[in-house]
C-alpha cells in the first residue's frame, strides 16, 4: 500500500515538474540562438535591477524583522487589524499598488511634496525604484519571517533568559539560528518579489529602467527576439541569492 | 436537500458557461488610448446586434503589433494609430489591408487641479501663449516614451514643428528638454492617472484621448497639431529628430486604422466589425469620444 502511494505520488509530482518546465521549454525554443544579442541599455538594466534590489531588500530586513519578530512574540490587542493591514498590502495588485505610491508620493502627494522639498524625489528616480520594489515585496518577507519566527520553541528561549542572558543576546543566539530556515525563504522570496516587480516600478518609475520594464520596452521597440536574451540574464543574475540562501540555511551554514 | 440545490446551481453554472462558449467570441487589439470607445461602445455595442461576445486588447500598438507578430497573441482585428504598426503585421503576412476609421489631433491637455490651471485655462483661450506657460519653471509636463510609443514621438515632432510655426528656436528644448528626458516620460496609464490626480501639470498628447478622461484641452493650429494629412508635404515633412538609438522620427499621419488579421478565428464577424466602425453609427460613437473622422487612404 505505501509502495503504491509512493509510486502515486512520484507520478503526480513528475507531471507537476512537467508543467513547471513546460514555460522554459518554450523559451529555449524560441530563443534565437544564432542571433542571441543584446539591445542597447539591457547591460545598464541589469545593473539598475541588480543594485536597487539589493538595497530594497537590505531595507526590507532591516525594517520587516523587527516587526515579523514583535508579532511573533507579543500579545497585541488588535492583532487581527494588523493581519488586515498585511493582507491588504499583499492583494493589492501591482498596478493598483504603483497607482497608489503615485498619489501619495507624487510630487503634489501629501507625502511626495514634503520630501520633495527635502530634495527625495520620488517619480522616476533611484528611490521611486526601489520605494515601489520595498511596497512590492515587504509584506511578502514580513509574513514569511513571522512565521518563521513563530516556529521557534518558546522554551528554548526562555531556558536561554533563565541562564542570564540579555533579550537581545537570546535573540541573537538562539531564535535567529533556529529560524534560520524560515528567514532565508523568506529573504529569497522577498528578492524574488523586488527583483521581478514590474506593474508597480511601470507606474512610478520608468527611469531609471531595470529589467522587467526594459523587457517590455525591448518587445515594444524590437520585438521578441530583445526579450529572450535578457530573459536568459535576468534568471542567470537573479538566481544564485536564492539558491545559495536554501542551500546554506539547509546546511547549517548560515548565520 | 441544501447538497443537492448546491449541485443544481453549479451545474446550471457550467451549463452557461458552456452555452456562452458557443456564441462566438470576437477578439479585437486596439491601441491602448482607445480603450475608453472600444471598451465602452462600439465592442458591446457590436456584440449586442451581432449576437456575439466582445473581447478588447488595448496595448501598445507597437507592443501589440510584435506580439501578433510572433503569434504570441491571437486576435481577429487590429486597430492602430499611425501607419508604422500596422505596417509590421503587413511585413508579417498577417493583414493584407488598413482601412482609416478615425482620426485625431495633437493637443495640450492639462489637469484641472494644476497650480498652472490658471494660466492653462487663459492660454486654451489664446490669452496667453501655451509654448510660454508650458516653460515656466515648476511645470510638470508629462508624456510617453518616443522610442516605443507614437504618441511621445508625436509629442516632439509638435514641438519642433512649433518652434518654426512661433519662430522660437529653443522652443522644444525649453520645453522637453532632452527626447529622453527621465524626468517627464512615463507610460501612458501612468501619465493619465497622474494628470487626473493633478500629479502632472499638463501633458501632450491625442485630443481624443483627453477628451474620453474628460480633460480640459488646448487646440493646437492645424500646422503643427499633426492632424491634417493634406499639410503632409507642405509642413508636416520638415520635422524630423534623431533619438539616440539611432531611430529618426517623423510625422505619421494621425490615422487610426482597422484591419482583418489573415489568421482570425472569426473573419466574417471580423471584416463586419470593421464595417461597423465605419458606419454610420460607429462614426457617431467616435465622435461622442472625441475623436475626428477618418482621414486619408487606406493602407
Amino acid at each position: 500500500m505505501s509502495h503504491g502511494n509512493a509510486r502515486l505520488s512520484a507520478f503526480v509530482s513528475s507531471i507537476t515538474l512537467l508543467l513547471l518546465i513546460a514555460p522554459f521549454i518554450g523559451l529555449a525554443l524560441a530563443t534565437p540562438w544564432r542571433h542571441f544579442g543584446f539591445a542597447d541599455g539591457d547591460a545598464s538594466a541589469i545593473g539598475v535591477s541588480l543594485i536597487y534590489s539589493s538595497i530594497a531588500l537590505v531595507l526590507i530586513v532591516a525594517l520587516g524583522t523587527p516587526l515579523a519578530w514583535w508579532l511573533a512574540r507579543h500579545q497585541i490587542r488588535a492583532r487581527w487589524l494588523i493581519d488586515v493591514l498585511l493582507l491588504l498590502a499583499l492583494l493589492t495588485p501591482p498596478l493598483a499598488l504603483g497607482l497608489l505610491l503615485a498619489s501619495m508620493y507624487g510630487p503634489y502627494g501629501p507625502a511626495g511634496n514634503l520630501l520633495e522639498r527635502a530634495g527625495l524625489v520620488l517619480t522616476n528616480s533611484a528611490p521611486a525604484f526601489v520605494m515601489a520594489q520595498f511596497y512590492s515585496a515587504l509584506p511578502y518577507y514580513v509574513i514569511a519571517a513571522r512565521a518563521a519566527f513563530e516556529n521557534v520553541p518558546r522554551e528554548l528561549e526562555q531556558i536561554a533568559l533563565t541562564l542570564g542572558h540579555s533579550p537581545w543576546h537570546s535573540f541573537l543566539h538562539v531564535s535567529l539560528p533556529l529560524a534560520r530556515l524560515g528567514l532565508a525563504a523568506a529573504i529569497a522570496l522577498a528578492w524574488v518579489r523586488a527583483l521581478g516587480e514590474f506593474g508597480a516600478v511601470l507606474i512610478v518609475a520608468y527611469y531609471p529602467q531595470g529589467i522587467p520594464v526594459k523587457l517590455w520596452v525591448n518587445l515594444q521597440d524590437i520585438g521578441l527576439n530583445a526579450v529572450y536574451p535578457l530573459l536568459w540574464v535576468f534568471f542567470i543574475v537573479a538566481m544564485p541569492l536564492p539558491l545559495l540562501l536554501g542551500l546554506a540555511a539547509r546546511r547549517r551554514h548560515l548565520f | 436537500m441544501k447538497k443537492w440545490q448546491l449541485l443544481a446551481a453549479l451545474l446550471s453554472l457550467i451549463g452557461t458557461s458552456v452555452l456562452a462558449q458557443n456564441t462566438p467570441v470576437l477578439r479585437v487589439a486596439y491601441a491602448g488610448s482607445m480603450g475608453v470607445v472600444m471598451d465602452n461602445a462600439a465592442g458591446p455595442a457590436f456584440a449586442k446586434a451581432h449576437q456575439a461576445s466582445y473581447q478588447g486588447m488595448g496595448q501598445g500598438s507597437y507592443a501589440l503589433a510584435r506580439l501578433l507578430a510572433a503569434h504570441q497573441l491571437q486576435a481577429d482585428v487590429f486597430v492602430t494609430i499611425t501607419p508604422g504598426p500596422m505596417r509590421v503585421l503587413k511585413q508579417a503576412g498577417l493583414v493584407t489591408s488598413g482601412t482609416p476609421v478615425a482620426s485625431t489631433q495633437m493637443a495640450v491637455i492639462y489637469s484641472p487641479r494644476s497650480r498652472f490651471a490658471r494660466d492653462l485655462d487663459a492660454a486654451s483661450h489664446g490669452q496667453k501663449n501655451w509654448y510660454d506657460v508650458l516653460s515656466e519653471p515648476g511645470v510638470r509636463l508629462g508624456r510617453t516614451d518616443p522610442e516605443i510609443d507614437p504618441q511621445g514621438a508625436n509629442v516632439l515632432l509638435t514641438l519642433q514643428l512649433a518652434s518654426d510655426y512661433y519662430h522660437k528656436p529653443d522652443l522644444l528644448k525649453a520645453v522637453a528638454g532632452s527626447p529622453q528626458n527621465p524626468s517627464q516620460i512615463f507610460t501612458e496609464p501612468s501619465l493619465m492617472s497622474r494628470l487626473e490626480a493633478g500629479q502632472i501639470d499638463v501633458a501632450i498628447g491625442y485630443l481624443s484621448a483627453a477628451q474620453s478622461h474628460h480633460l480640459p484641452t488646448i487646440a493646437l493650429p492645424d500646422q503643427i497639431n499633426l492632424g491634417d494629412p493634406d499639410m503632409q508635404a507642405s509642413w508636416y515633412d520638415r520635422a524630423s529628430i534623431a533619438l539616440a538609438n539611432g531611430k529618426t522620427l517623423r510625422v505619421q499621419p494621425l490615422v487610426f486604422y482597422a484591419g482583418v488579421l489573415t489568421n482570425a478565428k472569426q473573419p466574417a464577424l471580423a471584416r463586419a466589425f470593421v464595417n461597423y466602425l465605419k458606419s454610420s453609427e460607429g462614426q457617431a460613437m467616435f465622435r461622442e469620444h472625441g475623436y475626428s473622422a477618418p482621414r486619408g487612404n487606406g493602407l
